[in-house]
């Protein structure tokens, strides 16, 4: 669904990405993998178009992405719930999501996708009129995916949803996840919670300095070498 | 007392309209971030135009009204797409600098165009001033007061029940988060620009009018008032722009009547300064160190 070849972005004189080139089928979820500065943030902000690739193909099923404006490609499909969830904090819970059902659907189909997403999560149906600024991190967060699940995209580009949470709230948040790849929705997944996004992804790609070092089976990668060296054990040390 | 509250109602209709000057000003800071300083002298182009309409057609009022809005809009557009659309990716105070210079080409294109310089503009009535107790109104200033409520109605409405509304209040909070939710930020700047125009040409056309004439100083004039209500109620705050532009109003009014003519602009400037240091966010605003604090703790 998702084809990304020798992506290429620089900011001023930094390379952030070199040649990075990854897939993504339909009813999947990838993860994508690395530390900080390693270019995850960079792959999705290419994709979603609100970073400008240097050089580089994305097409979405076969039709390219790339130099569309994001709000272009935001009406293709594909939509990135950002890092920091960025809840307008003056709008109420339910301006917040009618504006993202906005972009994509018209007035009458507004109203059912607001209940769509309402049902699935419950917890908003009673904030509604509430300012985002009164949310807890992970309500923000949760307003923040039916935010993205409202437009019905295609795509839905998850940067680091369990940032900043409590582990109640992450574990919520992964929970929904494997509820939306049961339902059948395609994710592309940056996490800096190793173990939990492989748990719930199909594949995954490990990226260090801008280029992909490693792809394969999420239950693979798991056991893979250099992620429990790199990535796994410290892990494993910061949660003891 | 009678006086003083006679004064407070001549401050509230005076202020009716730089509170309209103030919203359209706030507007365009609200969304952008950045100051139109031409914001006055193209509202003083399209008066001209009005002018020109009325001198060489012999135009009615509403037709004078259109002219003015039109020809507002349409240099608003032009300064929107040079002085901030132009240079969008810089920073905020080079939109400033080139619609300070946007500002001087436009009072040379007037004064090139117009040599005469004072022009007469058709009066909104030339009804006597009605008597209700021991007080008096004039009717054009009734209607200016009429008018100012209706379109601050009309822009709350357009602002809270649409769509369009929602994207102008989004684009205002957050225009990274609005980025993201596919919202198409050029086309709702320049659409909130346009209306920005729009009220400004309104107000200009219902200022100029009870002058009865027009100046290329009109620009000046019209930006200060502006700038100044905008910031007594604090930058980007659509209440407190018309409340900055009623206090204004009303301290200009009161300062005529005991003071004397000559100190109405002083005593506008001594308001202005002893806001900004004492009250430097305004009525409703934030202070730039608050709104960084409110941006932090954004869940």
């Amino acid at each position: 669904m998702l084809e990304v070849r020798d992506l290429d972005v620089s900011y001023g004189r930094i390379r952030a990405l070199r040649g990075v080139s990854l897939d993504v089928a339909e009813g999947e979820i990838v993860a994508l993998i690395g530390a900080n500065g390693a270019g995850k943030s960079s792959t999705m902000n290419a994709i979603s178009g609100v970073v400008r690739a240097a050089a580089g193909e994305v097409r979405l099923d076969g039709r390219d992405l790339l130099g569309l404006p994001a709000h272009r490609i935001v009406g293709r499909g594909v939509v990135q719930v950002p890092e920091g969830r960025l809840i307008f904090a003056g709008l109420t819970v339910e301006e917040n999501l009618r504006l993202a059902a906005a972009a994509a659907h018209d007035r009458r189909v507004e109203a059912e996708e607001l209940e769509r997403v309402l049902d699935l999560f419950p917890m908003l149906r009673h904030r509604l009129k509430d300012r985002g600024s009164n949310l807890s991190g992970g309500q923000a967060q949760m307003l923040a995916l039916a935010r993205g699940l409202i437009a019905a995209p295609k795509l839905l580009l998850l940067d680091e949803p369990s940032l900043g949470l409590a582990p109640v709230a992450a574990r919520e948040v992964f929970g929904l996840i494997a509820k939306l790849r049961d339902s059948g929705v395609t994710i592309l997944l940056v996490e800096q919670n190793v173990r939990q996004a492989l748990a719930v992804a199909d594949r995954g790609y490990v990226l260090e300095g801008g280029r992909i070092v490693l792809d394969g089976d999420a239950k693979e990668l798991l056991g893979h070498d250099l992620l429990v060296k790199s990535y796994l054990g410290i892990r494993r040390e910061e949660v003891a | 007392m009678i006086d003083f509250v006679q004064n407070c109602f001549d401050g509230v209709m005076l202020g009716s309209s730089y509170a309209l000057l103030a919203i359209g000003f706030t507007l365009i800071f609200g969304v952008m971030r950045r100051l139109n300083l031409s914001y006055g002298p193209s509202i003083m182009l399209g008066a001209f135009v009005g002018t020109l309409v009325f001198l060489e057609f012999r135009a009615g009022g509403l037709a004078v009204a259109a002219a003015t809005v039109v020809g507002a809009v349409l240099v608003g557009i032009y300064v929107e797409r040079l002085c901030f659309w132009a240079i969008r990716q810089g920073a905020a105070v080079a939109s400033m600098v080139s619609s300070f210079a946007i500002w001087m080409q436009l009072e040379e294109v007037v004064t090139i165009a117009f040599p005469d310089r004072t022009y007469p503009f058709p009066p909104l009535t030339r009804t006597e001033p009605m008597d209700f107790g021991p007080f008096f109104f004039k009717v054009e200033n009734l209607i200016m007061f009429a008018c100012a409520v209706a379109l601050t109605l009309g822009l709350h409405l357009l602002l809270y029940r649409t769509r369009f509304g929602l994207r102008i209040r989004a684009v205002a909070e957050n225009p990274d988060a609005a980025r993201y939710m596919g919202i198409n930020i050029a086309a709702v700047t320049f659409l909130a620009f346009a209306c920005a125009s729009a009220i400004g040409g309104i107000a200009g056309y219902l200022i100029v009018a009870q002058d009865g004439q027009i100046t290329p100083l009109f620009g000046l004039w019209a930006t200060f008032k502006g700038l100044i209500a905008m910031m007594l109620g604090g930058m980007g705050s659509i209440p407190g722009a018309i409340l900055g532009g009623l206090l204004l109003g009303v301290v200009e009014a009161q300062n005529i009547w005991y003071l004397g003519t000559e100190y109405r602009d002083l005593c506008a400037y001594a308001l202005l300064f002893v806001f900004l240091v004492f009250r430097p966010g305004g009525m409703f605003g934030h202070t730039l160190a608050e709104r960084e604090r409110l941006a932090l703790r954004r869940v």
